[in-house]
């Protein structure tokens, strides 16, 4: 299976964080546990089926209809690959297999249609304001957090713009898959 | 890219800008399951793509760097063409100073790396031989 970026992220850094619990272990359990209220969903599963049958198999029958998915008839089609009009194990044996074997490129028609070209080097950087992962830190004062603990997190907007004459900005475009 | 973010971290602002997922199992190339790598459905909600990119982080610990959720319309990710997943560098006065091929093939920190020197006027590095994957660029 081909590498992907943030692999590559994790792998050509120093990896401090995951490989060295170190003698800041405890300021960053701090840190983590503060955003563990953010995960939903950390699901355990080992495959696709697992996972789907977990979340959609809602009568335990060993297939996924339709009206047990939840997430649209588009998404069904395509996990649907024997079209039998049931999600099962076979369809998503085949969806992994695909995968493994990367024989499939430059597929992606389903991505928001054409092919576009990235813009050029030289040209203005098209703007954006996009939210943080993380919430607003909370100030160091304990009283305060606990007050804000019960609120709901507040996430801070980040606008490229914000940057500019400031210091150049390195841009790191990817997902977890 | 934790080196780059540690060496240049102060003079460069780092966002990593989570974008819609290159394998999502219900997208148009899924993957995942194979070898423990994520399963991931694509995101319908900003919820879930922030549920998302925390396990990312927590996989790969992306957070020293600020981490950006793409909005649900995906309108950054669709302007830099980031997916599946693309480098850039935009300058002081908000210009692209660097263009990264398109991922993973075309992922390089080294040749950021170039790039930021240039913008800062360091002098450039020379690279170590047989720095296995890394792709030398001038």
């Amino acid at each position: 299976m081909t590498p992907i970026a943030l692999t590559a992220l994790a792998l050509t850094g120093l990896s401090p964080w995951l490989l060295e619990p170190s003698a800041t272990t405890e300021q960053k359990k701090d840190k983590k546990s503060e955003v563990e209220v953010v995960a939903v969903d950390p699901d355990e599963a080992k495959t696709v089926w697992e996972y789907l049958s977990g979340r959609y198999d809602t009568n335990g029958d060993g297939v996924i209809d339709k009206k047990e998915y939840t997430r649209g008839s588009e998404q069904f089609a395509r996990l649907d690959k024997d079209k039998n009009g049931f999600i099962d194990e076979d369809d998503t044996a085949q969806a992994q297999g695909r995968g493994e074997r990367g024989g499939r490129r430059g597929g992606g028609g389903g991505r928001g249609g054409s092919r576009q070209t990235a813009p050029t080097e030289g040209s203005k950087a098209p703007g954006f304001e996009l939210e943080t992962l993380y919430p607003v830190e909370a100030p160091a004062d304990g009283e305060v957090e606990a007050k804000k603990a019960k609120k709901k997190p507040e996430y801070k907007s980040v606008s490229l713009k914000s940057f500019k004459g400031e210091k150049p900005v390195a841009l790191i475009f990817g997902s977890y898959t | 890219m934790k080196e780059l973010h540690a060496t240049y971290g102060e003079k460069v602002e780092f966002l990593v800008v989570y974008i819609t997922e290159a394998h999502a199992l219900d997208g148009a190339s899924p993957k995942g399951g194979a070898d423990g790598s994520p399963i991931v459905e694509e995101p319908t909600t900003l919820e879930e793509r922030r549920a998302i990119a925390h396990r990312c982080d927590i996989a790969l610990g992306l957070a020293p760097m600020t981490v950006l959720l793409d909005n649900m319309k995906n309108t950054a990710g669709a302007a830099y063409v980031g997916h599946p997943d693309r480098l850039y560098l935009v300058d002081k006065e908000g210009r692209i100073s660097f263009v990264g091929e398109k991922g993973p093939r075309g992922f390089d920190p080294d040749a950021l790396e170039d790039a930021i020197r240039v913008d800062l006027e360091m002098p450039a590095i020379e690279r170590k031989k047989g720095s296995s994957d890394r792709r030398r660029r001038r």
